[in-house]
């Protein structure tokens, strides 16, 4: 670290901005006279100057913005052109998906609309280093293990999940109907129960057409009494949980996108549109 | 936002994505699938842009997905294999002794610092932007950004860069 002791009134965020050019002038002259009392620092700064430069330059060596169209990978080019396609396709899409969404918001009644609204509010601020329940860590945890895995993700497919029904309802402590999510565009893969230090876990996967996986976990909660959805960033991926009608949730998405936030909005609705 | 405008500002934005991923890889086979990976994963996720944000920006934020994604396949890769040191290929353009120095010292720190570094650096993206790109809060991502430079400076030896007129 850059001993910053010496002379308090610099610090490592003055320093980031003198190498990155993005101080005031007035400010960065201040700075940096204040740096140029120790040859030491000053040598340190710039130093990291030239680096940055260094990594600009070679960049622009690496991968020249004046490509040569006839030099650009195939499969790069494909691709290129089919996002095009899609952002495009994809702001159609979204018109005429936001155009059906009352449809199914309407049989949620204003207390899911309320949660929603305290959904909104979490997802504003997410406190990274706040706790949250061991379940929800199991969940993220087999996300990541099994919900990308193309072979084997569930035990049981969709099709056959209604076979294990009786098998879950015991490990759960009751009745679990999975989850339909067809509303929201989520297909249900399967599941798979799982043990953890809290009890029983039943992982549901689902695929969006895009092939994207998500997963919801469902434990048996200790109370009924409900428990409003909040929101972490796990380092497996994005989680919502919340506690409903005598069952704790988590969903979990590896996509560490902002715009999941809708996406578990929508499934969130969904699951208590279903309830209500 | 015209057709021509939209796939412009793409094509622009693939070859940030590339020099992205060439000094982060240094590889070039590794930064393309990097790119096309990114793209695909774009593609999947194409009906979740809105369209009044910043399309660099998400792709960056898919892109630091993937890149992170490889890291921890690579690692349990190494881990099943002996761990035997990958000599670097030859870039695909030659560059200069003293670039390659510094790509290489940026391949020896950890990805949470590398990360930072390259993102500000080519990109001239924000602080609060690459922040958001690597998901992380802006004191955090501010954190490693200083603690990245530093090392990255400790890594290359201290080798005394040009004085860009830092003090005249």
């Amino acid at each position: 670290m850059i001993d910053t002791t010496r002379n308090d009134e610099v610090t490592d965020d003055d320093i980031q901005r003198i190498v990155d050019g993005t101080l005031d002038p007035e400010r960065h002259a201040e700075i940096v006279a204040r740096i140029a009392q120790d040859p030491e620092r000053l040598e340190r700064v710039e130093s990291m100057i030239a680096h940055n430069a260094a990594l600009k330059e070679a960049a622009a060596a690496l991968a020249p913005y004046e490509d040569d169209p006839a030099e650009t990978d195939p499969r790069t080019r494909e691709l290129t052109e089919a996002l095009t396609a899609r952002l495009e396709a994809g702001i159609a899409a979204r018109q005429s998906w936001r155009a059906r969404l009352p449809a199914y918001t309407r049989n949620a009644a204003a207390a899911a609309i309320l949660v929603a609204a305290g959904w909104f509010g979490h997802s504003a601020h997410d406190y990274a280093n706040a706790p949250y329940p061991g379940y929800v860590a199991d969940a993220a945890g087999a996300h990541l293990v099994f919900a990308e895995d193309q072979q084997y993700p569930t035990e049981f497919s969709a099709e056959t999940l209604n076979l294990a029904s009786g098998w879950f309802a015991e490990k759960l402590g009751r009745e679990v109907p999975p989850p339909q999510l067809d509303a929201v565009g989520l297909k249900l893969v399967g599941a798979r129960l799982l043990g953890s230090k809290d009890g029983p876990l039943a992982q549901y996967i689902y695929e969006d057409d895009a092939g994207e996986r998500l997963s919801l976990v469902v434990k048996a909660a200790a109370t009924d009494r409900p428990r409003a959805p909040a929101y972490r960033t796990l380092p497996q991926g994005r989680a919502s949980y919340w506690r409903d009608g005598g069952f704790e949730y988590a969903l979990i998405s590896r996509y560490a996108d902002q715009s999941l936030h809708g996406s578990i909005t929508e499934v969130s609705r969904a699951l208590l549109a279903r309830r209500i | 936002m015209s057709r021509q405008d939209l796939s412009e500002q793409i094509t622009g934005h693939v070859t940030s994505l590339r020099r992205y991923a060439m000094v982060l890889t240094r590889k070039p086979d590794e930064a393309e699938d990097l790119v096309q990976d990114c793209l695909t994963r774009a593609i999947a996720a194409a009906d979740r842009w809105q369209p009044d944000s910043d399309l660099r920006a998400w792709l960056f934020r898919i892109m630091h997905n993937v890149f992170i994604d490889n890291v921890r396949k690579k690692r349990v890769r190494d881990a099943a294999q002996s761990a035997i040191a990958e000599p670097a290929e030859p870039p695909a353009q030659p560059v200069r002794v003293e670039l390659r120095q510094v790509l290489d010292a940026l391949h020896a720190l950890p990805e949470h610092y590398r990360e930072p570094i390259v993102l500000v650096a080519i990109n001239e993206m924000s602080y609060a932007d690459a922040a958001r790109v690597v998901d992380v809060p802006l004191g955090t991502f501010m954190s490693r950004l200083a603690r990245g430079r530093e090392a990255l400076r400790r890594v290359v030896g201290g080798r005394k860069g040009p004085h860009l007129r830092l003090v005249s």
